[in-house]
């Protein structure tokens, strides 16, 4: 263990490796220091293997129907009960995790690099690139989030896909705008000029000196956005426009539950609980993020 | 001196809407001179240098470098041939990238190879151990992240290198160390300066001749041995010799 202290923190690394761990290791023992951001980085861990390791924690088959054994509340033989078609509730929530990953990690995906593409080189290049893309951004900002993705699933038609595709459509333009907002501050840095008097492209000056200044704040945001993008992906499962039956999305379970809601509170209750958990841990982890990584 | 002039500005101006920030400037630059512009704050000394450097591109007047006219384009030939040094070291280098990434893209942009033995040299030049290769910005003080902007500015082996106040971020211990490792460059590599400066003393230290800059205007052009002999001819610029030996109790 000190033999590794040491190659990390040493102040004279020996190679571009170690003086990238090193970097990652400072970042790490900030972010321990910080006692909800490894809690929420407890629970997002958490989410990575209950997913990963959904078969084995599960009790029952998420989609197995039992008429008989319908509704049913916690007991020891289905922990979370049952709902309307005797499906257990809580192998059907460790099974939606994975959904959950799929959908957040699919919108980060695509949102993350599109956005911060579309920030930087409106900030970097300005005149009609920046007005023409900023209008866009303006255009797609104007409607609120959930009524343009519930158009595009209209148009796209119903299903998990069309959801993360419709998603990703409207969350870009907020990360454009942080990043051509951080763009604009960098864009007259002294390091930026200094690589143009290089003779740098325009794209190689947005792409390997700009986007590493904008990333961090994206990060932050982006582990922050997280908690919106589980609420609309099961906003869009709650009203049917999302994962279709027998999937076990959250969104979706807590639809199915909703008819019963008064008598048997159970079948909503639970996949609402774990989707609040999973956004209260991704927003303590993006806070401690943001602590640990614009503390330079 | 080896003749032949190595820049030439005639009738230069810059204007930022509707501030004339440089009026009709000429000056001329011998090949391996080392030129100083001096003057207060606001006198458009920074600007003519990033004019120079293609970093300002709205310029009228003639810029010939290198007996090649100037546009506000630069191609990479000049690139080559001219670099600058910036006044803030603690903004003049890319925070999240080591030593060894600022020192490698000059030379990823221009396709050199063999980037190991010229990153070394160019550390070993600047009087940085090979130990500061893989550090960040952060992890550096002021005069020896000025040392790596240095190197950064060297490794293409430019024959123009640009000063703009390399030294008045640094505290006064470090700017004789910068000035030295400057001056011992030049004469090892026969180095052309243009030296921007507020401070006297540095440019009278450096430079072989000197402008005096009042508004954007050039008020005088003199030997440094003139400077040294405090012997300046317009008002101004014994105003300016005046004021930079300080506050004295009459």
């Amino acid at each position: 263990m000190g033999v590794w202290a040491d190659y990390l923190i040493s102040d004279a690394p020996q190679s571009r490796r170690q003086a990238r761990l090193g970097q990652f290791w400072r970042q790490w023992l900030a972010l321990k220091r910080n006692p909800l951001a490894v809690a929420g980085l407890g629970i997002v861990v958490a989410l990575l293997l209950v997913a990963a390791f959904a078969p084995l924690i599960a009790t029952h088959d998420p989609l197995a129907q039992n008429l008989d054994r319908r509704l049913l509340p916690p007991s020891s033989a289905a922990w979370f009960g049952t709902d309307s078609l005797g499906r257990d509730i809580y192998s059907r929530i460790v099974y939606g995790a994975r959904v959950t990953l799929v959908i957040v990690m699919l919108v980060v995906l695509s949102v993350g690099p599109i956005g911060l593409l579309i920030g930087a080189a409106s900030g970097y290049l300005g005149g009609w690139v920046d007005r023409a893309l900023m209008r866009i951004t303006d255009v797609f900002l104007a409607f609120p989030k959930l009524i343009l993705a519930l158009a595009f699933v209209a148009a796209l038609g119903p299903g998990l896909e069309n959801a993360v595709i419709a998603i990703a459509i409207t969350s870009w333009p907020p990360y454009a705008r942080v990043a051509r907002a951080e763009t604009l501050v960098i864009r007259n840095a002294d390091y930026i000029a200094a690589v143009r008097l290089q003779g740098a492209s325009q794209w190689r000056i947005v792409l390997r000196h700009i986007v590493p200044m904008c990333l961090p704040s994206l990060i932050v945001r982006t582990t922050l956005d997280m908690a919106g993008i589980i609420l609309t992906a099961a906003g869009l499962g709650f009203l049917g426009l999302g994962a279709q039956p027998p999937i076990p999305e959250w969104g979706a379970m807590i639809s199915q539950g909703r008819e019963y809601i008064f008598d048997q509170w159970w079948v909503a209750t639970f996949p609402g609980v774990a989707i609040c958990i999973v956004a209260l841990g991704f927003n303590l982890l993006g806070d401690g993020l943001r602590d640990v990584m614009d503390a330079k | 001196m080896n003749g032949g002039p190595a820049i030439t500005v005639e009738h230069l101006n810059v204007s930022f809407g509707d501030s004339h920030v440089v009026r009709d400037l000429s000056f001329t630059v011998q090949e391996g001179e080392s030129y100083g512009i001096v003057g207060e704050s606001g006198s458009g000394k920074s600007t003519v240098l990033r004019v120079l450097a293609g970093l300002n591109r709205d310029w009228s007047g003639t810029v010939t470098i290198l007996g090649e006219a100037q546009g506000p384009r630069r191609d990479k030939a000049f690139h080559r041939a001219v670099q600058m040094v910036f006044q803030d070291p603690y903004g003049s280098l890319h925070p999240k990238k080591t030593v060894d990434d600022t020192l490698a893209e000059p030379l990823a942009i221009h396709g050199i190879g063999d980037r190991e033995p010229r990153i070394a040299r160019a550390l070993k030049d600047v009087g940085l151990p090979m130990a500061f290769r893989y550090r960040y910005p952060h992890q550096l003080s002021g005069g020896q992240r000025q040392r790596v902007a240095i190197a950064r500015a060297l490794i293409l082996e430019p024959g123009i290198l640009l000063l703009d106040e390399p030294t008045s971020a640094l505290d006064v211990s470090i700017q004789a160390e910068v000035l030295n490792l400057l001056q011992a460059l030049r004469s090892e590599r026969r180095l052309t300066y243009i030296l921007v400066s507020h401070d006297l003393a540095v440019v009278g230290h450096m430079c072989d001749r000197l402008m005096v800059m009042q508004l954007g205007k050039g008020v005088e052009e003199m030997q440094a041995a003139t400077l040294s002999a405090r012997a300046p001819v317009t008002e101004y610029a014994k105003e300016l010799l005046t004021a930079s030996e300080g506050f004295r109790r009459s």
